[in-house]
């Protein structure tokens, strides 16, 4: 077994979202970056449970930055990840390439004029 | 949009008893300046869906502890100590009883509060199932064995890993601190009953002092409780990771 703790998908879009808002991910932009990319809107309670999930099991931290007016004077609370949550999502991430390998989904779609009979033929079993 | 001040900072009381106080801020800063796009309505059902989501896991999953604990327990009587039952355990099985009953309630609350992912609810759920498990079957050599074989291969497998090492070291910690509670429990149930009636218990006393049995209730309530919150406490510590700073995220991050 692998040290790095096991992450489900919800927390997997949430690391992803923090790694692309970079300095600027805080609840707001962690949130908008995952409904941009995904195009589902992640419901406020779980993000911020699993934030504080995260937290507590060391796989993010997170500190507080500078208080504003629109947010009637609340401070954002800024997210990064550890080295070992990066860890964690690294190991995820390669076991879903991994998977992925030799399946050409990815390509596949990405060519114009449709997809690969084996990609429609797996389309309509599913 | 325009929010009266002194709703949202209650919004922010109320969140702060399930979170931080800076997380509630926070969590609250975050849907104001959404909410001011999304109109009033989304700002009060997300603080609701908010607050729904830190609530409900702690509630149920001590409600299922609860009723799980008790259900291995009347089993475990049943099997063991029950007019049908076949093998009586020796003497020094009675004393697992309440263990493997103290044990059920962790691995019950453990799974729901912090998930099955969670290593430490994984390993004190495995272990409830080998301890029930060799207690129900003590006397059949080849599951003994197997059980004890378990529990060393698990034993070994947990070294490797530091949650996992720390829940080996927190299990007899965390069922010590349930089993002396639950002996205090019991210790003040049965001065209770004393003190309502010096004599034995019959139908005849419980008609005539109804509160006996819900004393009896509110001691086994208070055992689950102290378990759980046991349970908590370990997690927190099993969990904790040395050395997290603002300077390990940036290097992790860059």
């Amino acid at each position: 077994m692998k040290n790095s703790p096991t992450l489900g998908e919800f927390e997997q879009m949430v690391l992803l979202g923090i790694l692309r808002c970079g300095q600027e991910a805080y609840g707001v932009t962690i949130r908008a970056e995952i409904a941009a990319c995904t195009g589902r809107d992640p419901a406020p309670g779980a993000l911020y449970t699993t934030l504080d999930r995260l937290e507590n099991k060391g796989i993010v931290l997170s500190w507080l930055g500078e208080a504003t007016p629109q947010r009637g004077g609340r401070a954002k609370r800024y997210f990064a990840l550890t080295k070992n949550g990066l860890a964690a999502l690294v190991s995820a991430q390669r076991a879903y390439q991994s998977l992925l390998q030799g399946l050409g989904l990815l390509e596949e779609l990405k060519l114009p004029g449709g997809v690969h009979a084996r990609t429609q033929a797996y389309i309509i079993i599913c | 949009m325009r929010v009266p001040k002194r709703t949202l900072s209650f919004a922010e009381w109320v969140l702060g008893r399930l979170t931080s106080r800076e997380r509630a801020a926070s969590i609250v800063g975050d849907l104001v300046e959404i909410g001011a796009t999304k109109g009033n309505r989304w700002l009060w059902f997300s603080i609701v869906r908010v607050v729904l989501a830190h609530l409900w896991r702690r509630p149920v999953a001590f409600i299922a502890a609860f009723y799980a604990g008790n259900r291995a327990l009347s089993v475990l009587m049943k099997v063991s100590y029950g007019i049908h039952a076949q093998h009586r355990p020796p003497h020094q099985f009675a004393a697992l009883v309440p263990g493997v009953y103290l044990l059920w309630i962790a691995a019950v609350y453990g799974a729901i509060r912090f998930g099955l992912r969670d290593r430490f609810a994984q390993f004190v759920l495995i272990a409830a199932c080998v301890l029930t498990l060799a207690l129900c079957y003590w006397w059949q050599p080849t599951i003994l064995i197997a059980c004890i074989a378990a529990a060393v291969l698990i034993l070994g497998f947990c070294v490797r890993n530091r949650q996992l090492l720390r829940s080996v070291i927190a299990l007899p910690l965390m069922a010590a601190v349930g089993y002396g509670g639950f002996l205090l429990t019991i210790f003040l149930m049965m001065r209770y009953w004393r003190l309502v009636s010096p004599v034995s218990l019959g139908s005849r006393e419980f008609q005539e002092h109804p509160s006996i049995i819900w004393v009896s209730q509110l001691a086994w309530v208070l055992t689950a409780w102290i378990m759980t919150s046991t349970c908590s406490v370990a997690h927190r510590w099993t969990i904790r990771t040395p050395g997290s700073s603002r300077e390990d995220a940036d290097g992790a991050t860059t």
